[in-house]
């Protein structure tokens, strides 16, 4: 029972992890029709980032945000730019964010080796420290990683609803043409828009770091996950994704504990599978809104 | 004054105007009539800056329209009604109507443009917080003039404003757009409903294969012999 209690415990918070990975994937393929492989190399590299940062140079990982947020959130920005200069729709843009992501993990490969890399102990405190409740502890980084993801996924939402840019985001989702009759810059909103798509990417990368060993190839077994959420929770869907991560981290988790890990992406993939099939707009996601 | 000379415009290879010339005065209502297919639409889009022009020139009191962006056009003074009213659905009426008046050009003045536009609709204010989608189509395009008024435009664009809505509702919306114009807007309205749009303007083109065919007072257009028999069947 307190094994169950702990694997549903763990469950919940990495599902905020999941979150955080899918939020900006769910924006750029909601609003701007972009399905962006490449946010998973910038969640890999913020990952990296954030080791070389903290193994290297001895600083607190949790800092590294300083650095990898705005550096990601460029690279985004940048990507967005090409994306509409060059006119990439919805199919070329998987097309050529994979070329993109097969080049980032051999960069990865190249700077950092395909060894396992984890941050020093001494130099993440965090990765061995825990929240404990009764019986159940409660990791800080993944417990840290579901807090930023709530907030997040709050903020987000009332960025969306509540301001200029948000009202011109979901104008631009619907339809471009006419938001642009008003004086929206599809141009400019959407290249903010995938900047902040790149900066979570970045967030959830720093927290991988600090809670998890790194190789090159870990971010080939993001596809399924995050695909999974965004799907479920509805493209574009900010709370959709949020509830998502959170369902899809609890079953992996009581799939793991109950059935034996090599389950849980078999149950993650059912979910997706049936969502396609049943609820295709997801949970939370309504046809050209966000 | 809006000038519009030689405008050609078309989707791919399928050219849908050809040589449109017309002028819009300060104040003025003129109506662009025609059959399904005219490329009245196109035009409305051009001018619009929804849809670029392939050549020739639209120039709003020395501005070139043409070699602006589509979101710089509205900030030049024009604002559209879009066919089918197309407002954003999902969002609600008071959204809807920020969007309108999204351009930093106007935005400054929202909320006194907001009082003036709920003034002619008092509907949009009781209906601020339902979403656009959920109205009935003479709401939504009541909307759609809404937010095209947040804009402040100078120039007010219309594409078949009265599809689809009942008689009485037609009769409003024509009514509003009197009002409007007595405020000193420009009204260029599109529309496939000769007679009302005829009463309404002061002047109207007729837009037939892409190409300008005629351009008469409205009274004499409502008399003469072919606009009679091709657009009122008499």
């Amino acid at each position: 029972m307190s094994l169950l209690s702990q694997s549903i415990a763990s469950g919940i918070l990495i599902g905020g992890l999941y979150a955080l990975m899918s939020l900006g994937m769910s924006l750029n393929w909601g609003v701007l029709k972009i399905i962006n492989l490449a946010h998973f190399s910038f969640i890999l590299l913020s990952a990296y980032v954030t080791y070389e940062l903290a193994s290297v140079y001895g600083w607190d990982p949790f800092l590294a945000i300083l650095i990898t947020v705005p550096l990601f959130g460029l690279g985004g920005m940048a990507l967005q730019w090409a994306f509409e200069r060059f006119r990439i729709s919805e199919f070329e843009s998987l097309l050529l964010t994979f070329g993109l992501f097969i080049i980032f993990e051999s960069l990865a490969s190249t700077v950092w080796s395909a060894d396992f890399r984890r941050i020093d102990s001494a130099a993440n405190p965090y990765a061995s420290s825990s929240l404990k409740i009764g019986a159940i502890s409660l990791s800080i980084p993944t417990l840290s990683a579901f807090v930023l993801a709530v907030a997040i996924a709050f903020g987000t939402r009332y960025l969306l609803d509540q301001t200029h840019f948000g009202r011109a985001v979901r104008a631009l989702a619907h339809d471009r043409e006419i938001a642009g009759a008003f004086g929206v810059d599809h141009r400019k909103v959407s290249m903010q828009l995938a900047g902040l798509a790149g900066a979570y990417a970045a967030l959830a990368g720093v927290f991988i770091a600090m809670s998890s060993s790194l190789f090159p190839g870990i971010a080939v077994e993001w596809f399924g996950i995050v695909f999974s959420v965004v799907i479920l929770g509805g493209l574009g869907s900010t709370m959709g994704t949020l509830l998502a991560g959170i369902i899809i981290g609890t079953v992996g988790a009581v799939a793991t504990v109950t059935w034996g890990p090599s389950t849980a992406p078999l149950v993650v993939f059912l979910i997706l599978i049936a969502t396609l099939l049943f609820k295709p707009d997801g949970l939370l996601g309504a046809k050209g809104g966000v | 004054m809006l000038k519009v000379e030689s405008i050609a415009s078309g989707y791919g290879s399928a050219q849908a105007l050809w040589d449109v010339s017309l002028e819009v005065g300060e104040g003025e209502i003129v109506t662009i009539i025609g059959p399904n297919g005219a490329g009245k639409s196109t035009l409305v889009n051009v001018l619009a800056g929804i849809h670029p022009a392939w050549s020739g020139s639209v120039n709003l009191d020395g501005v070139e329209l043409t070699k602006l962006a589509s979101h710089e056009v509205c900030g030049a003074g024009i604002a559209v009604v879009p066919e089918g009213r197309q407002v954003f659905p999902d969002m609600t009426v008071a959204d809807n109507l920020e969007i309108g008046g999204y351009h930093p050009s106007v935005r400054q003045y929202r909320d006194e443009t907001y009082e003036r536009v709920i003034g002619i609709f008092p509907i949009l204010a009781d209906r601020g917080g339902q979403l656009a989608g959920s109205m009935s189509g003479g709401e939504q395009q009541m909307l759609a003039i809404g937010r095209a008024l947040m804009a402040r435009p100078r120039y007010l664009l219309l594409d078949e404003p009265s599809l689809g809505l009942a008689p009485v509702i037609v009769e409003n919306i024509f009514e509003v757009l009197r009002q409007i114009n007595d405020e000193g807007v420009s009204v260029v309205v599109v529309e496939q409903n000769v007679v009302e749009a005829l009463q309404l303007a002061s002047r109207g083109y007729v837009l037939e294969q892409g190409n300008i065919v005629k351009e008469a007072s409205a009274d004499q257009l409502l008399e003469d012999p072919a606009v009679r028999a091709a657009y009122l069947g008499v």
